[in-house]
């Protein structure tokens, strides 16, 4: 069946099949039906546009600004008006026609330009010191170091409101648990066994986990690891929590380059996926990614890359703990984060071309 | 959720053309604006941070968000009347944005070089 004539089946039958269904839960859709089910948009829609030409610009201002972009790139472009840039940035900017009042000069973009243009930052991109790199753009406040507060806040709202919704989606009533081998069955794709290194290593970080009261460890990370998954898209067979995380990494690590659709999509427990909730962390990479193309160092968008893996093993683990699925010994919190995010960085360095 | 509930997400029809309908947006600011800063930055700044934790409570996803918005009556005529305050630095954080993404596609050491 061709797309389109499954789409207006399924629409058909929505509307046939289920009437009831869709006129009961109106009242619970925050914006009402979907238009594909009502026909498409209305060709006199009532749209609102805000036409930058009304704002004082000329007629078309979108052009102005095209020309004022051309112009802070073609800057960068010549050695001279780079070095006048660096000397007086704002008023550099507003020679070219640009704004400069406190919102844009608080922008990332501008104080990347800025620091970029920092004789520094070449002489630290040449030695392929990157450490040093990235404390200077975080000094300059071209990068903010990602913080876990808003993460932990997301993650901890998400589990509160979907574990319930999953643990019935999976059949388990109340405080039923699941067990051991319906984790191995629901995360399981290869046929390879860890290493008895990892296993050594997971269990040392099993010891230090303090089950919540009533709950298996396995069960919680499950739910846990679903309900994450139905906010931020992320694998569900892929993102596990400690035990199951890390012999599921191993997997991973071992097949390689596989055709396996599973282990093509899978990366690992904790790779910057979860990170996608705080907007200012995803900011933030976007600079990093925007500066490591600049200065051709690959190496100093894995430098912060790392700084976000490692940022969201801790908000994850601080978020089940919000949630009473877990809870941690006084002092063991760094032990644990440490370990999680050294295999789950292992996992995504290990996987290598070829 | 952005095309099933918001009729400004529509661009036209394609019997207008495609670049008929592509370039009727350029002029629009507040396609700029959510592309640079996203919705909930938007209803912050245009709202205020007590009214836009308010209509924002619950919202998870940008998508939310957006349709937030464009659906949120008091949100629009609030953007209707004051839009034009912000164009100048919005615009200009987008055109630099925009610079620094012309760079990074041509690697600024590599040029220098």
């Amino acid at each position: 069946m061709k797309r389109r004539e499954f789409v207006q089946a399924s629409i058909a039958g929505a509307t046939t099949a289920v009437p009831n269904l869709l006129m009961g839960s109106e009242g619970e859709r925050v914006f009402g039906t979907p238009t594909s089910l009502t026909g498409g948009t209305a060709v006199g829609a009532d749209k609102m546009l805000l036409p930058l030409s009304r704002s004082g610009m000329p007629s078309s201002g979108w052009e102005y600004w095209a020309r004022v972009s051309a112009a802070a790139v073609d800057m960068f472009s010549d050695e001279m008006k780079r070095a006048q840039f660096s000397a007086r940035p704002k008023a550099y900017l507003a020679a070219i026609g640009f704004d400069t009042s406190r919102a844009t000069l608080d922008a990332s973009s501008f104080a990347l330009l800025v620091a970029l243009s920092e004789p520094v930052v070449t002489e630290a991109v040449e030695r392929r010191n990157y450490t040093q790199l990235l404390k200077y753009l975080q000094a300059a406040g071209a990068l903010s170091p990602p913080s876990e507060d808003v993460l932990v806040a997301k993650l901890t709202e998400s589990l509160r409101t979907n574990v319930d919704m999953i643990r019935e989606s999976l059949g388990k009533i109340g405080e039923d648990p699941l067990y051991a081998d319906q984790v191995l069955q629901f995360v399981g794709a290869t046929d390879r066994a860890p290493s008895t290194a990892d296993l050594a290593a997971i269990g040392s970080i099993a010891e230090l986990i303090r089950v919540a009261p009533g709950q298996l460890v396995v069960g919680a990370a499950v739910l846990v690891v679903a309900a994450v998954d139905t906010v931020v898209g992320v694998a569900v067979a892929v993102v596990v929590f400690t035990m199951a995380a890390v012999v599921n990494a191993v997997k991973v690590v071992t097949l390689g380059n596989s055709d396996n659709p599973f282990v093509r999509r899978s990366r690992g427990p904790f790779d910057g996926s979860l990170s996608r909730l705080d907007p200012d962390i995803c900011d933030s990479c976007d600079i990093a990614q925007r500066a490591s193309a600049m200065l051709g160092s690959p190496g100093l968008f894995s430098a912060y890359e790392r700084l976000v893996v490692k940022n969201e093993v801790r908000a994850f683990l601080r978020a089940l703990e919000q949630v009473g699925l877990v809870r941690y010994e006084d002092g063991s919190f760094e032990t644990i984060a440490d370990a999680i995010y050294t295999y789950g960085i292992r996992t995504i360095s290990d996987r290598g071309p070829g | 959720m952005t095309l099933e509930h918001i009729p400004e997400m529509k661009l036209g029809k394609l019997d207008d053309g495609i670049a008929t309908s592509y370039m009727r947006q350029v002029d629009d600011f507040l396609k700029y604006w959510i592309k640079l800063d996203g919705p909930s930055e938007v209803i912050r700044r245009v709202m205020g941070d007590a009214a836009a934790n308010a209509l924002l409570e619950g919202s998870v996803h940008m998508c939310h968000a957006c349709a937030l918005l464009h659906k949120t009556e008091s949100i629009r005529e609030k953007l209707r009347v004051s839009y034009e305050d912000f164009v100048a630095e919005v615009m200009s954080r987008y055109a630099l944005s925009n610079a620094v993404e012309v760079l990074a596609g041509r690697g600024l050491m590599h040029e220098k070089a």
